[in-house]
């Protein structure tokens, strides 16, 4: 039996002053939830951070009646969320990460909309709001809707990885291992191949979003010029068994 | 003459009706163009008008005028054609045809432009009759066909939206004529008044805001906009957050009536992704090894990727084996697969993918197949993607490579797979395997290679042909024994034609048939030395060395100045044919004194010819050579061995490892 309802894990590394806005936007969201009746709980995940970052977080969470922080040595995102998770006590975790911020009714909504469907789902917001650099919308696609095709999930990840999950199931489909010299990257996307491999539907949750700093220099693009390419998932071979032959397929046959 | 119709503008008429009546005709004689299909394909020309509307309006507009040539592709192609505003087909008639441009036979082209364009349906005309006769115009059926085919404009979504304004029209039509202009939304994803309002010059213009956007804005990279529905939760966010973060309160486009920002979807609209999924929805499930080759034409290269596909074939089956053709649309040489094999041709999709997007298509074919192995047989995409992202491959499946003999541009200069890649792509790569021995050597001393390098180049000796071997049985086993010789090939620089002519003149009493074509200079020198030296008669190009009489002939005579190991020289040798041949690149390791007559001096005429004496003077040394390269053969370069040489033994034929 969980503790909480559910738990925010915001994963720290060396955001500084940009922490207190992340915070303050859990903050809201958890007020938001309680009038619904939510228990909430927060665990700052600090990854190697510097020490304005540790004390930006120590000034900011006096408000918040049960939170952690927990100090990490992992150097990778992936491993600090499967950490995370491991310890969380909501039955339901959601991440957001030390520079970003979150919509306030993204708590509330989306544990409706988990806790009213019996199959595993994966949450994400409608829309994510990328300020500061370059400023741009970006949609995501829910994953039952006419408009999702699997394909194109080989070329690029649909998903940003601030997601509603369910921790058990997290627990027993954490983040794969990324090895940058190995040109295998991307856990956000790799995960999200993953936990649709594993049966979770990703969804979205309709009228909620994020907003989503741009920075200058980014895991994602570190990632892209090392060359890399997520770790690989059989998702599309289950695609493929299932597929249906197209009446003018081009693909070729030998006779 | 009508009125007000001055004599200069009647001129100039007259002289445009000149002008299409001959580019009339000039069509009517192509077999490029098809009234019959283009009447088909574009139902709203009026019958019996098909060349006159192709003139006029199709040609320019890429309406292709039969399946054998894309006018669309051509004008792409072609830039100064689509600037000079020409017809394409009549282009290329007068003038492109003889300046050597290229064509392409005409598609259902599955390139979407960014707003998700689908692959064009053709829209029922009758729905725009009424009393049998059209009530739109041309123009207005273009523009409806545009929006028929863009997912922007959603018919049902707009029925619903604006059941008051609309009733009993056609949506399409409706808001061709009247909502568009009238900023309604044409679906959830375009707002025409926030795409009005954003860009004013369109309304300055008076161009329906959608049309715009398909025809010019997206080219422009302009913004299509944001649905109303996705601009509230955009509004609502910024809402929560601004007071939390000054960077969000600061950013402009956060704020007005009309949000100023670029939204990016989910599922990527672009060329590359609507090709890459038709191509995913063709592919088959279970795929073990994928070859990976540039096109499939009547090559040495091709003829080896053929035999590595047959051996991986032989080991997991026709069904889990893939051929990818990367690069170009050529399969002339498709009638040399293996009955059931499963061909990719990616230029099938789309004739004009980018190289860059040809390698993206590679890694996303190892990345959502999975196979366990695969081949690179000259393949440009997938060298370059075995170059960037090799290493994430090697953590997938094994990855192999074969490389022939260096290639060289017309000035002398390497520029083959093994000059550009290699040295980039090895760390990638588990083996690489070569045809000939002399190679491996080139290459791993030229490159400073490493033991452990080293270790990663094999000799692969491709096998010799077996329809050939039955040749073999039956050659030279009558009492007549032939006094003729013949040479074969590509007549160019390589090939060393030039030496021909002197040959020629060392062995009077010897017929030489000469079969192949090339570069019409050195066509024209051997048709002119034929004249002169009647001994010497040039037989065309031939379709495969099987195909040659080859029991009219005492010798194959062989004088390329480089090469790797050539297939003409293993077919000869499986044939039965007695073989003198100049000592270049790995030929060696086939030809030796023992097994045929090797000449050490390239260029030294008397030394061929020396050769065809003795072959015909000595008809037991002959068979003993011949003797000794069938047992060569035999040992060295049968389908066993070759398969034996290959890592597909150790796949197991009961299915993959992965799924």
């Amino acid at each position: 039996m969980s503790k909480f309802h559910i738990t925010a894990i915001v994963n720290a590394h060396r955001e500084g002053l940009l922490l207190k806005p992340a915070l303050d936007s859990v903050w809201a969201c958890f007020e938001l939830a309680r009038t619904r009746g939510l228990t909430t709980e927060l665990l700052v995940a600090m990854d190697r951070s510097d020490a304005l970052s540790v004390e930006i977080v120590n000034a900011s969470i006096g408000r918040f009646p049960h939170v952690r922080v927990v100090p990490m040595d992992n150097g990778d995102i992936g491993h600090c969320r499967n950490q995370a998770a491991l310890i969380a006590e909501g039955e339901y975790v959601a991440f957001l990460d030390g520079d970003d911020l979150w919509g306030a009714a993204w708590l509330a909504d989306a544990h409706a909309m988990a806790i009213a469907d019996e199959r595993e789902l994966v949450l994400h917001p409608e829309v994510n709001v990328y300020f500061g650099h370059d400023p741009h919308v970006f949609v995501h696609v829910d994953a039952e809707s006419r408009k999702f095709d699997v394909a194109a999930l080989a070329l690029v990840n649909y998903w940003t990885s601030l997601c509603f999950v369910r921790r058990e199931f997290l627990v027993q489909t954490p983040y794969p291992e990324t090895d940058l010299a190995m040109q295998i990257g991307y856990e956000d996307w790799a995960w999200n191949l993953k936990v649709m491999s594993a049966g979770a539907v990703h969804k979205c949750v309709p009228g909620t979003g994020h907003a989503i700093r741009m920075k200058q220099i980014s895991l994602v693009r570190q990632t892209t010029s090392a060359g890399c390419i997520a770790a690989p998932s059989d998702i599309f071979q289950k695609t493929l068994k299932d597929q249906v032959k197209r009446t003018n397929s081009k693909l070729r046959v030998a006779v | 003459m009508k009125p007000g119709m001055n004599f200069k503008k009647l001129l100039k008429r007259s002289a445009q009706f000149v002008d299409e009546y001959r580019d009339a005709g000039l069509l009517r004689q192509s077999d490029l163009f098809d009234e019959k299909w283009y009447s088909e394909k574009n139902p709203d020309v009026a019958k019996g008008s098909e060349v006159r509307h192709f003139l006029r309006f199709g040609g320019r507009e890429g309406r292709s005028p039969s399946e054998k040539f894309d006018a669309a592709w051509y004008l792409e192609t072609n830039k100064d054609v689509a600037y000079r505003g020409l017809n394409p087909l009549v282009h290329y008639l007068r003038w492109g045809k003889s300046e050597g441009r290229n064509i392409v036979a005409a598609r259902t082209r599955a390139r979407a432009p960014v707003g998700g364009r689908r692959s064009a349906p053709a829209i029922d005309l009758s729905r725009y009759k009424k009393n049998g006769t059209l009530f739109v115009t041309e123009q207005e059926i273009r523009d409806l066909e545009l929006l028929h085919e863009t997912d922007l404009f959603d018919a049902q979504w707009y029925l619903e939206t604006y059941p008051h304004l609309i009733k009993n029209q056609d949506p399409y039509l409706h808001f061709l004529r009247h909502g568009g202009f009238e900023g309604l939304s044409a679906s959830e994803e375009f707002d025409c008044a926030w795409y009005c309002d954003i860009y004013p010059d369109v309304v300055l213009h008076g161009v329906h805001p959608l049309l715009h956007y398909l025809q010019h804005g997206m080219k422009e990279g302009r913004f299509k906009g944001i649905s109303p529905k996705i601009a509230s939760v955009v509004k609502q966010t910024v809402a929560d957050v601004m007071a939390l973060d000054p960077e969000i309160e600061s950013c402009h486009p956060l704020y007005g009536t009309h949000l100023r920002l670029r939204p990016n979807f989910s599922i990527p609209t672009d060329e590359l992704s609507a090709v890459w999924t038709e191509i995913f929805h063709d592919l088959p499930a279970g795929i073990r090894h994928i070859v990976f080759m540039p096109w499939l034409v009547k090559g040495g290269a091709d003829l080896a990727g053929v035999n590595i596909l047959r051996a991986a074939q032989e080991a997991v089956g026709a069904s889990a084996t893939l051929l990818v053709l990367t690069d170009h649309d050529n399969i002339d040489a498709f009638d040399w697969l293996p009955s059931g094999s499963q061909v990719l041709v990616l230029s099938d999709y789309d004739s004009t993918l980018s190289q860059k997007h040809r390698q993206r298509i590679v890694e996303a074919l190892i990345f959502a197949l999975l196979p366990e192995s695969i081949t690179n047989v000259n393949s440009l995409a997938c060298w370059t993607a075995l170059i960037e992202k090799g290493k994430a491959f090697r953590s997938i499946c094994k990855v192999y490579a074969t490389l022939f003999c260096r290639d060289f541009t017309a000035d002398g200069r390497g520029a083959g797979y093994a000059d550009t890649h290699l040295r980039a792509a090895i760390h990638n790569l588990d083996k690489i395997y070569f045809d000939t021995e002399a190679f491996i050597e080139e290459v791993a001393s030229r490159y400073g290679f490493t033991p452990a390098l080293r270790q990663k180049l094999q000799f692969l000796p491709q096998p010799a042909l077996d329809d050939l071997r039955e040749i073999s049985k039956d050659a030279w086993t009558g009492e007549q024994r032939p006094t003729a010789v013949f040479w074969a090939g590509r007549f160019c620089h390589q090939k060393n034609t030039e030496l021909l002519a002197r040959i020629v003149p060392c062995l009077p009493n010897v017929s030489l048939d000469v079969y192949g074509g090339g570069e019409p200079q050195r066509e024209a020198e051997l048709k002119a030395l034929a004249q002169t030296q009647p001994q010497l008669h040039l037989m065309g190009t031939f379709a495969s060395f099987s195909k040659l009489p080859l029991e009219r002939y005492a010798a194959f005579l062989f004088t390329s100045r480089f090469e790797g190991m050539p297939t003409v020289l293993i077919n000869a040798a499986a044939a039965g044919v007695p073989i003198i041949a100049s000592n270049v690149g790995g030929v060696h390791e086939l030809v030796t004194s023992d097994t045929g007559w090797l000449i050490d001096d390239l260029d030294d005429e008397r030394a061929y010819s020396a050769a065809v004496q003795e072959i015909l003077d000595n008809p037991k040394e002959v068979e003993r050579r011949l003797q000794a390269m069938r047992e060569k053969l035999g040992v060295e370069r049968s389908w066993s061995v070759f398969k034996a040489g290959l890592p597909f033994s150790s796949m197991s034929s009961s299915g993959p490892a992965h799924v």
